[in-house]
C-alpha cells in the first residue's frame, strides 16, 4: 500500500462499509493489493454487468478488493489496449468479447488476439434469429424460402459492420445462401426498439434481448446459433438441429497482459474458474440472462484462436479486413 | 485586450477577422482530415456514407469563415488600421498558458510519485501561485489556509475518486 | 384504484421501516454527491453502486437505486450553478442561466429554483409514469429513424435561437460541435473519421471532457486574468435563498412546460435527458416574456431545464416498465438490477408483481421527497463551500476537472481533450462567439447523422421518407416554421417595435 494510513482510514470512513479495506499481507504474497478489472465497454452495458458480476462473486475466492473500471472507446479496442499495455504484475485483469476478433482487422491500433494471455472463459452469448410475428414466417425454412423468392425483402436489424450481430447475420447469409437487407444500429437497445416499432422485420440479437416479446407472441425466435438450446427459450431449436452448421454470437473471456509471472497467472486463473463454477454466481448470472460455461486458460486460448480462424474468411468476404491481411 | 481607446469600427474588424480565422482553422483541419481519409470514398450501398455530413458541415464552416473575413476586411477599410497591442496580448495569455501547462503536468506527476504526494505538491504549488498577493499582505493566515486547503482537497479527491470509485490513479 | 392502494401501503411500509428509510437516505446522499462531481454521470453512479444492491432484497434494491438515480439528476445542477460545470450531461443547460445568477450573487436563489423545479418536475414525471405510461409507451414506439432524425433537426433549429443577436455565429459554433461529434469510428460503417491515424482521436470526443474544458476551465482562465490585472479577489455574495413569492408564482408555466417536454422526450427510447433539456430551454426562450435575457441569469432559464430533466426520469421509466425496453443507459442499469433479482420489466410484471411495480413508484416518490429535503440542507453547505478562499476553491475545482475528465473513461487522452477545449472555450470567449451551441452540436450531431442515414437505408435511398410519415412531417414543418418565423417577424416592423417597447 503506497498511501499513508491517515488517508486510508479517511477513505475507509467514506466507503460506507463496502469492500473491506485489506491490510497488506506479507510483501511477497500475491495478491496483496486491490486488483483492477478493466471493462472495455461503457458502464451499464452487458459487458459491464458481466464484469461487475464476476468482481462481486470473486470476492469469495480472493482476499483483496476488485475494482471495476470502464475504459471504453474505439469499439472496445481502447480497453484491450489499456490492459495489454499495463504493468504485467497480475494486478490488471480485463474482460473482453468477440469484438476483439473483428477489430484487429479493421483498426491498425487495436490489439491482435495473440497480444494478450487468456485466463478464463465467462460464457457465450449466442445470437439467434428473431422475426416479427406479422412477417408471417414461423420457421427458418420458411424464412429462407421467403428470401430466396425475393432477395433482400427482409430487413434485419444488427450492429454496424464488424459487430457481433452483424457477423451473425453475415454468417446466416453465407450458410443459407440468401440475401438480407442489413440495417445497422448502434447497440442492442436501439435494435430491440426497431424490432418492436416495426422498422425492421428481423434481428440477429442474443436470445435474452427479445425473450419477452417472444413469450408475448409479438416476436418469434426461429433458431439459436449455438451448439445447445438456450435455457431461456428451451422450445427454440438450434440451427444445427435444423441441419444448418451455424454457430455465432458474442462470448466473454478474462485476460491479462503478456508477461505476467506464471504462478500469478495460475492463481488468477484458479480464482476466476472457481468463481465461474460457483453455483451462487451461476444462479445470479442466469437471472441476468448470461449463459455460463467455465473454461480454463488453455481451453479459452484455443477457443479464441478457433473462432478467429473461422471468422476470417467471413470478414474478408464482407470487406472487413483492412489491416493484418493473412 | 479590451482597449478603451479602440474605436467601435476597429473593434468590429478585429473580432470579425479573429472569428474568421478561428472558424477557418477548424475548416482547414477538417478538410485535411476529410481528404486524407481514403475510406470515406468507398461504396456504402444505400447509405449515403460517412463522408456526406462532414462535407456539408465543413462547407458551411468554410463559407461562414470566408464571410466573416470579408466582413472584417470591409470593416477594416472603413475604420482604418487595427490597433492591436500584441505585447499586451502576449502578456495577458501568459497566465492561461501556464495554467494549461500545469493541467497537463498533473497526470504525469501522479504517474511518477503516486496520487497522494502528487496531489499535495500540485495543489500546494497552484494555491501558492494563486495567492501571491495575499501572501504579501498576510503571509501567516494565507499559509494556514493553504495547508488546510491542500489537506482537504487531497483527502476528498482521494477518498471519492481513487478509493471509492476505483479510478486507476494510484 | 388498486395501484393507488398498493402505493399507499408501500409508502407507509417505507416510513415505518427504519432500514428502508436509511437505505433511501444513503442512496439520496450518494446520488447528490456523485451527481455533482464532474465526470461521474448518473449512469456511472448507478453502475458503481449496483453491486451493493446484489445483497439486498428486490424492493430494498430498487428503493436504493431509485434514490441514487433521482438524486444524481439534481446533484448535477449544483456544480452547474456554482462552478459552471455540469455534473451530469442533463445539467448542461442549467448553467447557462444558473451560473450568471450565481455570479451576480444569487447562487442561493438559483439553487432554490433548481431544486424546486426538480421536485415538481420529478413528481409530474412520476404521475405521468403511473397514469399514462401505457398510452405514452405506445406513442413513443411509433418513433423510427425518420422521426428521430426530424426531432433532432427540430432541436437544432430551436437551438439556433439560443444565442439572441448572434444566430450566425451560433450556427457556426454548432457546426464545430457537429464536426467534433464525428471524430472517431462512424457508428454505422465503423470507418474512422478525422482521426489523423491517432488512437487518441479514434476514441472519439466525449461530451464530458469537452463541457468541463469549455465551461469550467475556460471560466477559471477568464477569472485568472481578472485578478492578475486588478490584483483583488472577487468577493462572493450568496444572497437570499428563498426568493419572493411573486417571483416563484410567475414561473409555474415554465415548470409545467419543462416537465411536459421532459416526459415526452424521456419516454422516447434513446433520446435522453440531454436532449430534453436542450429542447425545453430553447422552447422556454421563445415562450417566456424574458426570453431576450436568457443567458444573463434569468430564473426561467433555470427552472425549465431542471423540471425537464427530472420529469425525464419518470419518462425514461415508461418504456422500461411497460415494454421492458430500457430507453437509455441509466434505465439499462436499473433493469440489470431488477433482472438479477429475477424480475423482468415488461407487461408481465404488472400482472405478476403488482406490489413490486408499486414499490418502484413509491421508491421514486420517496427519492424525490428526500432529494428535496436533503438538497435544501446540503444546498446551504455547498454554498458555504463557495465562500472558501478563492485560491483554494479554484485549485479544488481544477483537481475535480482533471480527475473528472480522466474518470469518465479512465483515458489520458480525455484530459488532453479537456485542456484543448479549455483553450478553445477561452478563445471563443475573447472573440465573443457563443459556446453553448458547440456542446449541443456535439450531443445532437451523432444522433442526427445516424438516424438520417439509417432512414435513407431503410427507405431504399428515398428522401421522401421524411415527408410521408406524419410525425416526421409535422416536426419538419415545425422546424421550417421555426426558421421562417423570424424572417416574417422582420417583415412586420410593427411587431418588432412592440417587442422593443416592452
Amino acid at each position: 500500500m503506497r498511501i499513508p494510513s491517515v488517508f486510508s482510514a479517511l477513505g475507509f470512513g467514506l466507503a460506507l462499509g463496502t469492500g473491506a479495506f485489506m491490510a497488506p499481507a506479507a510483501a511477497q504474497d500475491f495478491p496483496s493489493e486491490p486488483i483492477t478489472l478493466v471493462v472495455n465497454w461503457p458502464a451499464g452495458g452487458g459487458m459491464d454487468r458481466a464484469g461487475r458480476l464476476v468482481a462481486e462473486y470473486a470476492k469469495k475466492h480472493v482476499d483483496v478488493p476488485i475494482a471495476v473500471i470502464n475504459v471504453d472507446g474505439a469499439g472496445g479496442a481502447t480497453g484491450v489496449r489499456h490492459v495489454a499495455d499495463a504493468e504485467p504484475d497480475g494486478y490488471t485483469v480485463g474482460i473482453l468479447g468477440a469484438s476483439i476478433i473483428s477489430s484487429q482487422y479493421v483498426n491498425q491500433n487495436a490489439n491482435a488476439i495473440d497480444d494478450i494471455d487468456y485466463l478464463a472463459f465467462f460464457g457465450p452469448d449466442p445470437a439467434a434469429l428473431e422475426v416479427r410475428s406479422d412477417l408471417g414466417v414461423s420457421s427458418v425454412e420458411e424464412f429462407v424460402a421467403k428470401l430466396k423468392e425475393a432477395p433482400g425483402s427482409i430487413k434485419n436489424g444488427n450492429d454496424a459492420p464488424g459487430g457481433v450481430s452483424h457477423i451473425a447475420a453475415a454468417l446466416l447469409e453465407a450458410k443459407t445462401g440468401v440475401k438480407l437487407s442489413k440495417i445497422p444500429y448502434q447497440g442492442y437497445a436501439p435494435t430491440v426498439a426497431a424490432v418492436v416499432s416495426g422498422e425492421v422485420n428481423a434481428a440477429t440479437l442474443p436470445v435474452h434481448q427479445l425473450i419477452d416479446q417472444h413469450k408475448a407472441g409479438d416476436v418469434k425466435i426461429l433458431g439459436v446459433m449455438s451448439t445447445e438450446r438456450h435455457f431461456m427459450a428451451p422450445d427454440v431449436p438450434t440451427f444445427e438441429e435444423l441441419g444448418i452448421d451455424l454457430v455465432a454470437g458474442d462470448w466473454r473471456a478474462l485476460y491479462v497482459p503478456k508477461g505476467v509471472p506464471e504462478e500469478r497467472k495460475a492463481l488468477l486463473e484458479k480464482m476466476l474458474v472457481d468463481t465461474t463454477n460457483d453455483p451462487e454466481f451461476q444462479a445470479a448470472a442466469q437471472k441476468m440472462g448470461f449463459v455460463i460455461t467455465p473454461m480454463g486458460a488453455a481451453e479459452t486460448t484455443e477457443f479464441v484462436r478457433k473462432s478467429d480462424a473461422e471468422l476470417y474468411p467471413i470478414l474478408e468476404e464482407a470487406g472487413l479486413v483492412k489491416v493484418r491481411k493473412k | 485586450m479590451v482597449d478603451p481607446s479602440e474605436n467601435a469600427g476597429a473593434r468590429k474588424a478585429r473580432l470579425h477577422l479573429g472569428r474568421g480565422l478561428f472558424f477557418g482553422l477548424w475548416a482547414v483541419f477538417g478538410w485535411y482530415g476529410q481528404f486524407g481519409n481514403a475510406r470515406l470514398a468507398e461504396d456504402f450501398g444505400l447509405d449515403p456514407g460517412p463522408g456526406l455530413l462532414p462535407s456539408i458541415v465543413l462547407s458551411i464552416l468554410t463559407v461562414g469563415a470566408l464571410v466573416l473575413v470579408g466582413m472584417g476586411l470591409a470593416e477594416r477599410l472603413r475604420a482604418g488600421p487595427l490597433s492591436i497591442d500584441w505585447a499586451a496580448a502576449l502578456r495577458g495569455s501568459a497566465a492561461p498558458a501556464l495554467l494549461c501547462l500545469s493541467l497537463a503536468a498533473y497526470l504525469p506527476l501522479i504517474r511518477t510519485m503516486s496520487f497522494v504526494p502528487a496531489t499535495v505538491v500540485y495543489s500546494g504549488l497552484l494555491m501558492v501561485a494563486l495567492s501571491r498577493e495575499q501572501f504579501r499582505v498576510a503571509p501567516r493566515s494565507t499559509l494556514t489556509s493553504i495547508i488546510i486547503g491542500v489537506l482537504v482537497c487531497t483527502a476528498l479527491t482521494y477518498a471519492l475518486f481513487v478509493y471509492w470509485i476505483g479510478v486507476p490513479l494510484r | 384504484m388498486a395501484v393507488f392502494f398498493e402505493f399507499v401501503t408501500q409508502f407507509a411500509d417505507i416510513f415505518s421501516n427504519p432500514y428502508m428509510l436509511l437505505l433511501s437516505v444513503v442512496g439520496t446522499a450518494l446520488g447528490i454527491v456523485f451527481g455533482c462531481l464532474p465526470g461521474i454521470s448518473s449512469t456511472m453512479a448507478l453502475a458503481i453502486l449496483l453491486p451493493i444492491s446484489f445483497s439486498l432484497a428486490p424492493s430494498e434494491a430498487i428503493i436504493f437505486l431509485m434514490a441514487v438515480f433521482s438524486a444524481s439528476v439534481f446533484g448535477g445542477s449544483i456544480s452547474a450553478v456554482l462552478i459552471n460545470i455540469p455534473g451530469t450531461p442533463g445539467a448542461i443547460v442549467t448553467q447557462l442561466d444558473g451560473y450568471p445568477m450565481a455570479r451576480s450573487g444569487r447562487a442561493g436563489e438559483a439553487l432554490f429554483y433548481a431544486l424546486g423545479a426538480s421536485t415538481i418536475g420529478g413528481v409530474i414525471g412520476l404521475i405521468a409514469l403511473i397514469l399514462i405510461a401505457p398510452i405514452v409507451a405506445g406513442a413513443a414506439m411509433q418513433f423510427r429513424s425518420p422521426e428521430f432524425a426530424m426531432a433532432t433537426v427540430f432541436g437544432l433549429t430551436l437551438l439556433a435561437y439560443s444565442t439572441p443577436g448572434a444566430t450566425f455565429l451560433g450556427i457556426l459554433s454548432g457546426c464545430i460541435g457537429l464536426i467534433c461529434g464525428m471524430v472517431g469510428f462512424d457508428s454505422l460503417t465503423d470507418v474512422p473519421r478525422f482521426d489523423f491515424g491517432s488512437s487518441a482521436l479514434q476514441n472519439g470526443i466525449n461530451l464530458v471532457p469537452v463541457t468541463i474544458g469549455l465551461f469550467g476551465i475556460a471560466e477559471i482562465i477568464r477569472n485568472l486574468n481578472v485578478t492578475s490585472e486588478s490584483g483583488k479577489t472577487v468577493t462572493r455574495h450568496i444572497g437570499r435563498i428563498i426568493p419572493p413569492w411573486a417571483e416563484i408564482r410567475r414561473l409555474w408555466k415554465a415548470v409545467l412546460r419543462g416537465s411536459g417536454i421532459g416526459i415526452a422526450v424521456g419516454a422516447i427510447p434513446a433520446a435522453g435527458s440531454a436532449i430534453a433539456v436542450a429542447v425545453s430551454y430553447a422552447q422556454e426562450q421563445r415562450l417566456s416574456p424574458r426570453g431576450k435575457d436568457f443567458g444573463k441569469g434569468v430564473p426561467d432559464g433555470v427552472v425549465a431545464p431542471e423540471a425537464s430533466n427530472n420529469a425525464a426520469v419518470g419518462g425514461a421509466l415508461v418504456p422500461m416498465m411497460t415494454l421492458g425496453i430500457p430507453g437509455d443507459t441509466m434505465t439499462a442499469v436499473l433493469m440489470g438490477a431488477l433482472l438479477i433479482h429475477g424480475l423482468r420489466p415488461g407487461p408481465q410484471l404488472f400482472v405478476e408483481h403488482a406490489d413490486f411495480v408499486a414499490s418502484v413508484y413509491v421508491g421514486l416518490f420517496v427519492a424525490i421527497l428526500l432529494t428535496a429535503a436533503m438538497g435544501f440542507l446540503l444546498m446551504k453547505q455547498f454554498i458555504r463551500l463557495m465562500q472558501a478562499p478563492r485560491h483554494i476553491l479554484v485549485v479544488a475545482i481544477i483537481l475535480l476537472c482533471v480527475i473528472g475528465s480522466f474518470a469518465i473513461r479512465n483515458n489520458v487522452a480525455d484530459v488532453g481533450v479537456m485542456i484543448a477545449f479549455s483553450v478553445v472555450g477561452y478563445v471563443m470567449y475573447r472573440l465573443e462567439i457563443p459556446v453553448a451551441p458547440l456542446a449541443f452540436g456535439l450531443i445532437l450531431g451523432p444522433i442526427l447523422e445516424e438516424n438520417l442515414r439509417r432512414s435513407l437505408i431503410v427507405s431504399d435511398g428515398s428522401w421522401m421518407v421524411f415527408v410521408e410519415r406524419p410525425i416526421a412531417l409535422a416536426m419538419l414543418l415545425l422546424s421550417l416554421a421555426a426558421v421562417l418565423y423570424p424572417v416574417f417577424g422582420a417583415l412586420r416592423p410593427k411587431w418588432a417595435k412592440a417587442d422593443v417597447g416592452k
